[in-house]
């Protein structure tokens, strides 16, 4: 009895005296980083009281904690939806679509820039790629449109190779990736700023060596370059499965018609026709509950992983 | 984009081939990207009942016309917006950068026993939020921010994404330059100014576009908040401009006109963003020379 | 440091509290009691301001950047004695504003929205206190707008909630007034040697020589599907109607059937756009502009307005014609036609619970519905923006050639509340469209179209229901999960990607995704809305 009281006083003495000691060392660490902290504080966890109207029936002239508890009533309306589980599949099928060719997209560009023998043409080359994120989506769209279109530009690309021309856009199995596609096209260059800046911090002496060695280019890449980006491949990717089910609603607002309403329907889509437009606060918030439990478990489940297999976890 | 020294050695056939393909490649990619730059700009100088009548391609303006930005140079808040939107902007991004990188040098750390926890209290945030409404109360009433600036500053002093990304790029500093820093009696703030920042020129760089950008594109903020016009920053009246120029084509024309409405509203889409986005993209190029910098850093560490 | 961890905490706390308080914020205090105000007659006398919230539109915002600034807000102020502080959400934002108002309990004395939907319907919102039945205010100090809504059952029925109670200051008209409908190219039918269509098949037939011989490649067009107005255009509807006194859904009825089957035939024919879908504004104003499309459901403003200047000077030949909705298998009339309604239902005004003077509001609105202030409110200012010709008001040259350069719409704006986007609440004169129509198309369109609407269509249209709350979120959601298995369904029988066979089994989809309570919800509504 004794003995065991004694171990639990010293791991206790042992925590107190750890907490005490890490605060002496790192004292001013804590000052330095207490703003950042407050902010968050208040700015993050200040309002996420709201977060219970996804338990209420919200009305805004009741107030907050005014209105009526209603429980799990809007996540069992979400869930026994009839369009649930379609909602649900085209979620995931468009969003593991972006993330398995939009994701390696800006890396492998941002590795092809880096191979690039001129200077100035590469920097030409990524002042020009990454314009495209500045265009907004109503204007995107507008020109997906007009390139689908039965005598649009792609049909008639695709008539040299033989393919029947058609409106691409009314044709549900072409949505995702004319989806995806239009999204790299829009994105590529803007994703791989954040790959570039990553590689120039690879020690340029070190190429220096490996080709005294004999290393080839493709060695060079491998056993170099490439690990030189891996903690920031692995940081973005965490971060990319972490919002795995937020897929964003206005640009399959402005690209989907009556055809592809079937298979461009998501979760995120389905709740802005809720929220916005009706005005249900309080669906709005169960559903937003729900995608940030799952992706949240998503997130989890991929830094566990990451932390296993190599050194980079984002805790 | 990192320098690299040009290689003595002689390349070889494949590695030359590789080159030839890649400049092609880039080349390719370069054309499809630009595309839509063009296609904007070449629009904005179009007569929009001209321009409608364009199904396809557009590689030169259509009936050349300067009427958009006539119509819009006749809108006396756009270059109040223009000075609002530096200002919030500048003052943004400044205090963006002072805070993520306080708090990514704190996540960077190693032996810190509260990391762990901060960090999860910061990923979470990322995904749980109170909603709009608890952040008005917050922000309008409690902290009595309403028509101020501040309103759309602080709220977003520090992005979890952007503070991830940074701090992966500061753990991957090697720890002996900190050290010796440390023995020679270094506090934390020494360390993050006279070591960590200087190495980190392009994740600043990089860390800069991403917040400048968001804060130019930011318009939901001031539309709350901001209650008079002349606060507005620049996208608020664009989006205007555009809604504007969209409902006169719209619900209520009917008469003469209405035929000037669609020779310019067309246009005037593309003047928008045109007007919007031509600032912004002057800042890439003179960040871009930190990426180079960046080789320095190498020959530092090496 | 730690006092700026007390101070976090501190402002924690401290805001917590005032989220609570916001729950019970009670009514405001008067400062001047009803007593010391003259309301018996305009100018009224009273020491109060108002507060009026509405989306200013692009039509004023052209001139101005507050009501408060225009012409037609001064020659209010001045007439009725009352004063009034604009408040203006930015636009676009209109929703997301209105939302905060009220859940920051900050609403103002009259709210401009859509009050017959919103937050529940006005059964809901008189109930739960965000605005006020105007019953016990009519008498008194709204008669002009009290002898309106009596005198016609369709706006007194409108304007009433299921309690009998009056919830609003409606944007009315007298029901004669059409803005879009089905129009054709005029001057091909012409060359074409064509009457214009009046039947299905006399359609199909103009649609296929436009096709053959006049090079047109999509006959038909539209945009975004098929919207209500291209439907209707056919005789059918995307919701429910009327079929003698029973609510049904139209897509569920035999001859939404017969419409489909035509257009799938179109569709394969190449008469009806291969594009129809996914066709944005720019491209069937391309499509129009080019000669591609013969025949299209439009705006007369937007569309035929705008097709015809455009084409002016450059195809003088380029005419089109409104023509009137169409009749099937050799009926002698259309299965349905569209009918004018005389409520906006979209822009209704209230007075909300927080305002601390309504008889004042109320004497307030009641003016545009005076006869000084109809003319006001259509007009403008006797004078400067119109001029009485034989009793008749026509507008002057600052608002049909306005020498700043401002278009109609905008100069008008200044002026008076027709053009849109300002004050809604007053009943609207066709006199003002006669004129702000131009062309003789433009003038004669809602006539072609008003022409065929006899007492049989008006007693199809649904009236504005209203529910409960528990009705209205259920009847939500089997709403949008029919339209949505309507929508996809539909577009794939006239693309012919599911063959017409197997129609039977997706008309009773509807049954599974709860189309009867539907119904039920519906007929009980629309029963209580005859009892008012």
């Amino acid at each position: 009895m004794g003995k065991r009281n004694d171990v639990y006083t010293e791991n206790r003495n042992s925590l107190r005296k750890r907490i005490k000691e890490d605060f002496v060392r790192n004292r001013s660490l804590y000052l330095l980083v207490l703003p950042v902290v407050a902010f968050y504080l208040i700015f993050n966890y200040g309002p996420l009281y709201g977060a219970l109207i996804a338990f209420k029936d919200y009305k805004p002239q009741l107030g907050m904690w005014g209105s009526k508890w209603v429980g799990f009533k809007h996540f069992e309306a979400f869930f026994t939806n009839p369009s649930f589980f379609k909602l649900l599949k085209n979620t995931l099928r468009i969003s593991l679509t972006t993330l398995v060719f939009g994701f390696p997209a800006p890396i492998i560009l941002a590795l092809l820039l880096n191979e690039l023998k001129s200077q100035k043409f590469a920097k030409i080359a990524q002042n020009i790629t990454y314009m495209p994120h500045f265009v907004s989506l109503v204007v995107i769209c507008g020109m997906l449109k007009a390139f689908c279109a039965k005598n649009g530009i792609i049909n008639y690309v695709l008539a040299i190779f033989g393919h029947e021309p058609a409106n691409l856009l009314v044709m549900p199995e072409y949505f995702t990736t004319i989806y995806v596609a239009s999204g790299i096209w829009q994105e590529i260059g803007w994703g791989s700023i954040i790959y570039l800046a990553a590689l120039t911090s690879v020690d340029a002496q070190l190429y220096d060596s490996a080709v005294i060695d004999g290393a080839g280019k493709w060695r060079q890449l491998i056993s170099i370059t490439i690990p030189a980006i891996v903690p920031t491949i692995i940081t973005m990717l965490i971060l990319r499965i972490g919002s795995i089910i937020s897929v964003g609603y206005e640009k399959l607002l402005l690209l989907y018609n009556d055809a592809t309403l079937g298979v461009a329907d998501v979760i995120n889509t389905y709740t802005y026709r809720k929220g916005l437009i009706d005005l249900d606060w309080s669906f709005s918030a169960a559903v937003g509950l729900f995608n940030s439990a799952v992706n949240l478990i998503f997130l989890v489940s991929a830094n566990t992983i990451s932390k296993k297999l190599s050194d980079t976890a984002l805790w | 984009m990192a320098v690299r020294k040009k290689s003595k050695i002689k390349a070889s056939m494949g590695e030359r081939i590789f080159g030839v393909f890649d400049n092609l490649l880039i080349f390719f990619i370069m054309i499809i990207m630009a595309y839509p730059i063009w296609h904007i700009l070449m629009a904005s100088f179009s007569d929009s009942s001209e321009l409608i009548k364009n199904t396809g391609v557009l590689l030169l303006p259509r009936g050349f016309s300067t009427k958009a930005y006539q119509l819009m140079a006749k809108n006396p808040n756009i270059l109040t917006g223009y000075m609002n939107t530096l200002f919030i902007v500048l003052t943004s991004v400044t205090l963006n950068i002072i805070f993520t990188s306080v708090g990514a040098y704190f996540l960077s750390r190693k032996r810190v026993m509260w990391q762990k926890p901060i960090m999860v209290l910061i990923i979470f945030s990322m995904y749980f939020s109170g909603g709009l409404i608890p952040s008005y109360l917050l922000i309008a009433k409690t902290l009595h921010l309403n028509n101020s600036y501040w309103a759309i500053i602080l709220p977003s002093l520090v992005s979890t994404y952007n503070l991830v990304v940074m701090r992966t790029s500061f753990a991957s500093i090697p720890d002996s330059l900190e050290e010796a820093a440390r023995i020679d009696g270094a506090g934390h703030i020494t360390i993050l100014v006279k070591i960590i920042l200087p190495l980190s020129m392009p994740i600043i760089s990089v860390m800069i576009l991403y917040y400048g950008v968001a804060h130019w594109n930011a318009w939901f903020p001031a539309s709350i908040y901001l209650k008079d016009r002349s606060k507005y920053p620049l996208q608020l009246i664009l989006r205007e401009i555009l809604i504007a120029n969209n409902t006169s084509s719209m619900a209520n024309a009917g008469a003469a006109d209405i035929g000037d409405a669609l020779s310019v509203s067309e246009s005037v889409k593309y003047a928008v963003i045109v007007t919007a986005t031509f600032p912004i993209l002057c800042v890439y190029p003179f960040l871009q020379k930190y990426f180079v910098k960046g080789v320095m850093i190498g020959a530092v560490k090496g | 440091m730690k006092i700026r961890r007390e101070r976090a905490l501190a402002v924690i706390s401290a805001f917590t509290a005032a989220a609570m308080l916001c729950a019970c914020g009670g009514d405001g205090k008067r400062t001047a009691s009803l007593e010391d105000m003259d309301l018996s007659q305009y100018p009224v006398k009273a020491d109060a301001e108002l507060t009026y919230w509405f989306g200013l539109g692009s039509n004023v915002s052209a001139s101005v950047t507050n009501f408060g600034e225009t012409a037609l807000a001064k020659k209010l102020e001045e007439e009725t004695g009352v004063k009034v502080k604009y408040i203006h959400p930015a636009q676009g934002q209109e929703n997301e504003s209105f939302g905060i108002m009220v859940a920051s309990d900050e609403m103002a004395d009259i709210v401009v929205t859509n009050w017959s939907t919103a937050l529940g319907g006005p059964g809901v919102t008189i109930n739960d206190k965000v605005i006020i039945s105007l019953n016990d205010y009519l008498d008194e100090y709204a008669p002009n707008y009290k002898k309106i809504i009596e005198s016609d059952a369709e706006i007194e029925k409108g304007v009433k909630n299921d309690d009998g109670q009056v919830f609003c200051f409606g944007t009315l008209n007298d029901g004669k007034t059409m803005t879009a409908g089905p129009m054709i190219r005029k001057d091909w039918l012409d060359d074409l040697g064509l009457e214009v269509p009046k039947t299905i098949d006399e359609l199909e037939n103009a649609l296929r020589a436009f096709k053959e011989k006049k090079g047109a490649d999509a006959p038909m067009s539209g945009t975004s599907g098929l919207t209500s107005y291209i439907l209707m255009t056919l005789g059918t509807r995307e919701g429910f109607y009327v079929d003698n006194g029973k609510v049904k859904y139209a897509p569920a009825e035999p001859h939404y059937k017969k419409v489909v089957e035509r257009l799938a035939k179109w569709y394969k024919e190449g008469l009806l756009d291969q594009n129809y879908l996914s066709n944005d504004n720019t491209m069937l104003d391309a499509n129009m502009l080019n000669g591609n499309t013969g025949f299209v459901t439009a705006s007369i403003g937007s569309g035929m307005g705008a097709w015809l200047a455009a084409m002016e000077g450059k195809d003088d030949k380029f005419d089109l014609t409104a023509v009137p909705y169409v009749s099937f298998d050799g009926d002698d009339k259309p299965n349905m036609v569209r009918v004018p309604t005389k409520i906006n239902q979209w822009s209704t005004t209230a007075i909300s619970a927080k305002c601390k003077y309504p008889e004042l509001a109320a004497k307030f609105l009641d003016y545009c519905y005076s006869e000084k202030g109809h003319m006001l409110c259509n007009f403008g200012i006797e004078g400067e923006s119109y001029v009485m010709e034989d009793g008749y008001p026509k507008f002057t040259d600052k608002i049909l050639n306005n020498p700043d350069g401002l278009s109609v719409s905008q100069a008008l704006g200044y002026y008076a509340a027709a053009a849109g986007g300002s004050v809604a609440a007053y009943m609207s004169d066709s006199r003002y469209l006669e004129q702000y129509y131009q062309r003789p198309q433009q003038k004669e369109a809602p006539g072609i179209w008003t022409s065929q609407v006899d007492d049989n269509y008006r007693a199809m249209e649904l009236p504005p229901l209203y529910y409960g709350a528990e009705e209205s979120d259920e009847y939500a959601d089997v709403v949008a999960n029919l339209n949505k298995y309507r929508q996809e369904g539909t577009a794939a029988f006239v693309a012919g990607s599911r063959p017409m066979s197997e129609y039977e089994s997706f008309v009773d989809g509807y049954r599974s995704l709860g189309l009867d309570r539907a119904l039920v919800i519906m007929q009980s509504a629309y029963e209580r809305y005859l009892a008012k």
